[in-house]
């Protein structure tokens, strides 16, 4: 139950894997107005799509991977995760950003497995994304890149998201929650509709970055 | 759907809790928030209770406001608590059938409804008396230690207060977008989910370019006022403490003791 310290701990552990995460991050990398105004937008972004749901059991469904992804893809690995880092802070902060609410109690919650996966998951995909693009310069290469790159994203997400969300379920919340019924109300449903979602990403990705480009809006990657 | 949401729920007021230092509050507020899970007699949640219904009455906020927090997480905690009522082993008190509801399910349940409701409780009172701006002015000053690992601790709070900033308009203008494709007949609330989701399309390509827009915009206008991080920064709202955190901090070492003594 909550009032062992064991569970104060875990938090408290939590918490400082995500701080030494940034700290990897952030000395890393070259903070200029410009990029943090985009970090920032990501970040804003990220919470918006949350706010936009489709209601399915157990996990909210949001248009948030759309932008985890697209932070990876068009940031580049490093700052895409910092935005993702920035957005988390915001929640536990006590800004309601979340699907469910916010505060630094929301590290309890089933969900927030997922959140710590996509701030690994942008650090692949950005990582993904800028090897595999540069290998040519053929249209095919853009969409299968954009969409492989996605698809790691997912499995990173998940791999982190429902152990995580088993382990809040049994242990701490005390509900039984068997393996199979796991699979049968959060991942099919969830997985098959973040594999809509990736493809939408290569579909839509390829005409944003186009057309950013022609605006002279996307930041050369390897410059920021 | 989307104008529901209001972020930033500062409530402007003039009580104690209002006027005291984001810093202040942050590290009372924590310290509080830590100490619920310690709660383990029953006098001991009492009087938590009753010094949170007195910080809830100090800050003159209508009740209201602060149990608005806890509607987003109401159902988890009923479903948990539930669950734990029927599932825990102990004396029975009452049996049908196969259902049976023991006397330490209730308590387990009642204990862990309200030690979460008291955290989210202690959560808003912070967000609903401080202004985004000061509470991340205060983070960043109480983080600021982490200076000296090379964390850039004024970028980073300067980056969540842009963030801050740019969700209300990111908002605004997807409603704004999907207002106008919607009057172009593009349609998001029919059809299975591979067709609700490509019916975002449209949504997204808009978004991205205004925001890219923005955040372009942002940067030069730092740019030009020659913005160069922290070095050298001086601000224009100085924190301070003043009496009203002294008299806060007594409070509530006051009532730490209490409780230390009630809980064994």
């Amino acid at each position: 139950m909550p009032n062992k310290p064991i569970e104060i701990a875990v938090g408290i552990v939590i918490i400082l894997a995500l701080l030494s995460l940034i700290v990897y991050v952030v000395r890393n990398v070259k903070l200029t107005p410009k990029s943090m105004t985009l970090v920032a937008l990501f970040a804003a972004l990220t919470a918006v799509g949350a706010f936009i749901k489709i209601p399915l059991p157990y996990i909210p469904f949001t248009l948030q991977t759309f932008f985890v992804f697209y932070s990876g893809i068009l940031l580049g690995a490093k700052l895409g995760m910092l935005s993702q880092i920035i957005y988390i802070l915001i929640g536990l902060v006590g800004i309601p950003v979340f699907s469910n609410g916010g505060g630094p109690s929301y590290v309890f919650q089933p969900s927030f497995g997922f959140l710590i996966g996509f701030i690994i998951s942008t650090f692949f995909v950005g990582k993904l994304h800028s090897f595999l693009s540069n290998k040519s310069d053929k249209q095919v290469t853009k969409y299968a890149s954009i969409l492989i790159s996605s698809f790691i994203g997912i499995l990173i997400v998940y791999s982190i998201g429902v152990p995580y969300l088993y382990i809040i379920k049994n242990f701490y919340l005390s509900s039984e929650l068997t393996v199979q019924s796991l699979i049968d109300k959060i991942l099919i449903p969830l997985v098959t509709g973040d594999i809509v979602k990736a493809v939408i990403i290569a579909l839509s990705g390829v005409e944003i970055i186009n057309i950013l480009k022609r605006a002279n809006l996307l930041p050369n990657i390897n410059e920021l | 759907m989307i104008k529901d949401i209001t972020l930033g729920q500062y409530i402007s007021g003039n009580s104690l809790i209002h006027r005291a230092d984001p810093r202040v509050k942050i590290v009372i507020l924590f310290i509080l928030m830590i100490s619920v899970f310690f709660a383990k007699a029953f006098f001991g949640f009492v009087s938590f209770a009753a010094f949170l219904m007195i910080i809830v009455i100090g800050t003159g906020l209508p009740v209201k406001h602060i149990l608005k927090g806890l509607r987003p997480i109401m159902v988890f905690i009923i479903l948990a608590a539930l669950i734990n009522i029927f599932t825990v082993p102990g004396t029975e008190i009452y049996k049908f059938y196969f259902i049976r509801i023991t006397k330490e399910g209730i308590i387990t349940a009642a204990k862990m409804a309200s030690t979460l409701s008291m955290v989210i409780i202690i959560g808003s009172v912070l967000t609903l008396t401080t202004t985004p701006i000061s509470l991340t002015d205060g983070i960043e000053n109480l983080m600021s230690p982490l200076k000296r690992f090379k964390i850039p601790v004024h970028e980073i709070a300067m980056m969540m207060s842009i963030a801050l900033r740019f969700i209300p308009t990111l908002l605004e203008e997807t409603d704004k977008i999907m207002k106008a494709q919607s009057a172009r007949g593009a349609d998001f609330e029919t059809g299975n989910m591979v067709q609700r989701a490509k019916s975002f399309i449209p949504v997204l390509v808009p978004l991205f370019i205004s925001a890219f827009r923005r955040a372009d915009q942002l940067a030069t206008a730092m740019e030009a006022r020659c913005y160069r991080g922290s070095a050298g920064r001086t601000k224009m709202k100085q924190l301070k403490l003043t009496q009203v955190d002294l008299i806060l901090t007594i409070i509530t070492t006051g009532f730490m003791v209490i409780f230390y003594y009630i809980n064994n």
